[in-house]
């Protein structure tokens, strides 16, 4: 097995113990920031506290059945997150009834090739990821969040306040800055935006940087680093507001579907139509809304392949054209 | 300024100073350790920071950089991180506000030179210090930036205050615990030496019958209780001026009445013989006897005036005195069975040696024995007794003669031993002045104890002429 699985050769760190006493072992990725902030929180929101261990902290209705492993991308801190989000992961592996083995990542690439090879069974993707993909393994999309009631996000072209900047013309000769090469909003519709302005990155700027992250990529514009960047919406809102003062949006894209949930098809259709509910059901109960509201979502909306059609087209325009 | 004041004063002053140097002392010394520890935290920190930081600038990774930085913000000693990078652009700051800023200044400019960790200190407002602590970020051996901290005194000047405060709330406790301290002790002392001013006063107006109620048992209460020793010894030693001026006059007197009396006496007392002698009637012989027998009285009461005026010169010879009482005693029996008195001895044997007049002595004991026989007209028990005894590290002996008589009260125990007193109908007075005088014409003392209504013991001490055997004391046996 290729992948680092939790508790075995990955680097170990000791957070915290669950309620039942089991302490979870954590490893930290390096590459963490090379996947959406918000996607992160989703997938330890699905997966992290309470999550029955193989032999370890299973509920005791499913102890004896195999768990579901789930592939995640690794945060900046998992202790906190693991707090926050463990009482929702309880709440799925008792509705689910299963254990749940969880697989930290550092990149969506790991994730992809993780339910490729079927080394895991769950994993979370971006737009971009799951496109990619889908021709390529038997995955079914599940669920999609949904975050101030809304199922989409965009990507923001930024630029530094005072810097001249009015028009994609202005661009010209300046240092642009993206967050990853394989981020949806934070590099493949910002190609697409300035694209449709005749202009290319390996021709049009002094210099394109990559700096691992949408919040690094704002601060980079920020300090005057670039001249401007790109970064998802939801992360740019997030931003602080003396960051935000000393940054211009120049323009910003159609919406784009979050990342789904994604499982192997070989789970069977009964349990992904399990899992799938328990996500789906999770804002009509009180007890799910506030532990959808501790991590920041409104809920999740059950996603199809269709969803992506735009994406998956955006794709293959962008390959069309060349790198 | 009277001393008590003078001694609040300087005690208060000492206090003072004491108290204001540790204070200042303790500041200076709390304030120098705080510069040294910000300065050794700071350089620190800034290294520590500087090398765990560089990575993250090298690789734009400020999302990291921002989170380290906080984390170093959230020490409450610390107002601000930064990093700028080798032109002087702050990539990363605590204050956001201020990422994407130029810096010039000269702080700035001597932090951007710096090879190694550089303190730099800035007065701050309210009289705290800002140190700010700059370190090299280093990569491949090449100068990319630097990490700056800025540490301010003001935290812990506020600790700094309270501890002064603090110290200064000790100080005034222990200043005005001083000043009680030293108010008390002034009184202390000046109390007893007030009291040996108005005692020195007093003797110096002739009144030695003052005595120091000073209890101190140091130095002060020493000179009191030797003042108060002082007077009673010179009242002493005027009383026995008083006294002896006194026998010297009697003395004069006797001679004058032993001329003046006595040969007239004796030519009464011839004549009457004579005319005894002339063969008259017998109421005229009658008469001539009762002449004579008055005369004879006469001449008896003035012998034995002369004798304690101008006392017989001491024949001395050692004795034993249970032995000399034993011979005394024998003639008092047909007395004390006369009264029917009940005689008792009690007489140590053997006894130390004394250096007496036998007859004296023998006059002293029998002076005493018919005291104790008059004040028990109803009789009672006589009880004389004699042991080995020390006065002040002398060894001698006590003869004590004891009674169950009527005792005597206050007043006349005061007086009892002054020639001419007497409460006896047809008393000389002079009996136990006569003792008295003999007692300490041989060294000796004497001394009464007396209850009214239970007795009297009066006690005899005399110095014996060699180491007595074993002592004890009769006093308080009657009591």
């Amino acid at each position: 097995m290729q992948g680092r699985e939790f508790g075995r050769e990955c680097l170990h760190k000791k957070t915290r113990e669950n309620r039942n006493g089991v302490s979870h072992l954590i490893r930290f990725g390096r590459n963490w920031s090379k996947i959406k902030r918000k996607d992160l929180t989703l997938i330890l929101l699905l997966l992290i506290p309470g999550v029955p261990i193989p032999g370890c902290n299973a509920a005791p209705s499913s102890t004896a059945l195999p768990a579901i492993r789930f592939s995640y991308p690794a945060v900046e801190d998992p202790t906190v997150t693991l707090g926050k989000y463990q009482p929702i992961l309880d709440a799925m592996a008792a509705a689910v009834g299963r254990p749940v083995s969880i697989v930290l990542r550092n990149t969506y690439g790991e994730i992809v090739q993780d339910l490729g090879r079927g080394d895991a069974d769950v994993g979370i993707l971006n737009s971009f990821s799951y496109v990619d993909i889908v021709s390529r393994a038997k995955l079914s999309p599940l669920v999609r969040r949904v975050q101030a009631g809304r199922d989409t996000y965009q990507s923001y072209l930024i630029v530094r306040e005072n810097a001249g900047i009015k028009r994609y013309q202005d661009l010209r000769g300046k240092v642009i800055v993206f967050p990853d090469s394989r981020s949806t909003t934070g590099y493949l519709m910002p190609r697409l935006m300035l694209r449709r302005h005749h202009m290319e990155m390996s021709r049009d700027f002094a210099r394109v940087l990559l700096v691992g992250s949408h919040e690094s990529t704002a601060l980079a514009v920020a300090n005057g680093t670039a001249h401007a960047g790109a970064v998802a919406s939801y992360i740019y809102e997030r931003l602080d507001p003396a960051v935000q003062a000393k940054l211009d949006i120049l323009d910003l894209s159609e919406p784009i579907p979050f990342g789904p949930v994604v499982a192997r098809a070989a789970l069977g259709n009964r349990l992904l139509e399990r899992i799938r509910l328990f996500f789906v059901d999770l804002n009509r109960s009180p007890q799910g809304v506030s532990l959808l509201r501790d991590a920041g979502l409104s809920g999740f909306t059950v996603a199809t392949d269709k969803d992506y059609v735009s994406i998956r087209e955006l794709v293959r325009r962008l390959r069309e054209a060349g790198p | 300024m009277n001393l008590s004041t003078k001694f609040a004063i300087a005690a208060t002053a000492l206090t003072a100073f004491i108290v204001g140097g540790v204070t200042l002392i303790a500041v200076q010394r709390e304030q120098r350790m705080i510069a040294q520890e910000i300065e050794r935290k700071g350089t620190v920190l800034a290294d520590t920071l500087a090398m765990s930081s560089v990575s993250a600038l090298m690789s734009y990774d400020y999302a990291t950089l921002k989170r380290f930085l906080e984390a170093a913000k959230k020490d409450p000693g610390i107002t601000y991180a930064m990093v700028l990078d080798s032109t002087g652009l702050i990539k990363m700051h605590t204050d956001l506000k201020e990422i994407g800023r130029y810096v010039s200044d000269d702080i700035s400019a001597r932090a951007l030179d710096t090879d190694e960790v550089l303190v730099q200190r800035l007065p701050e407002g309210s009289g705290g210090m800002l140190y700010d602590v700059a370190a090299p970020m280093v990569a491949a051996g090449r100068r990319v930036g630097v990490l700056r901290l800025g540490l301010s005194t003001r935290g812990m000047q506020t600790a700094l205050q309270r501890s002064r405060n603090q110290i200064a709330l000790i100080g005034l406790a222990a200043l005005v615990l001083g000043i009680g301290g030293a108010v008390t002790m002034a009184r202390r002392i000046s109390r007893p030496l007030r009291e040996l001013v108005v005692g020195a006063k007093a003797v110096a107006r002739g009144d030695l019958t003052w005595r120091a109620r000073v209890r101190a048992r140091d130095e002060v209460g020493e000179v009191a209780s030797a003042f108060g020793f002082m007077a009673e010894n010179l009242q002493n030693h005027i009383d026995e001026k008083v006294r002896a001026d006194r026998l010297v006059t009697l003395g004069t007197l006797a001679a004058g009445i032993a001329h003046e009396v006595r040969n007239p006496l004796e030519a009464i007392k011839g004549a009457a013989q004579v005319i005894e002698k002339s063969g008259i009637d017998p109421t005229v012989q009658k008469f001539t006897r009762i002449i004579k027998d008055e005369v004879t009285e006469l001449d008896g009461f003035l012998e034995g005036f002369l004798r304690f005026a101008r006392p017989a010169p001491l024949a001395l010879e050692s004795l034993d005195v249970g032995e000399l009482a034993g011979e005394t005693l024998v003639l008092l029996e047909p007395l004390c069975s006369d009264h029917e008195i009940t005689l008792m001895r009690d007489l140590a044997d053997p006894l130390p040696t004394v250096t007496a007049d036998p007859h004296q002595l023998k006059q002293v004991l029998m002076n005493l024995c018919l005291n104790a026989i008059q004040a028990m007209p109803g009789g009672g028990t006589l009880t004389v007794a004699s042991r080995p005894a020390v006065q002040d590290g002398r060894n001698g002996v006590e003869l004590q003669v004891r009674d169950t008589g009527t005792g005597m009260t206050e007043s006349i125990r005061r007086e009892v031993f002054e020639p001419f007193f007497t409460t006896k109908a047809g008393g000389s007075g002079l009996g136990l002045a006569v003792s008295r005088s003999i007692v300490e014409r041989h060294g000796g003392r004497i001394s009464m104890t007396t209850k009214e209504g239970q007795g009297t013991a009066m006690t005899v001490w005399l110095p014996a002429t060699d180491i007595g055997t074993e002592v004890a004391s009769f006093s308080e046996e009657v009591s």
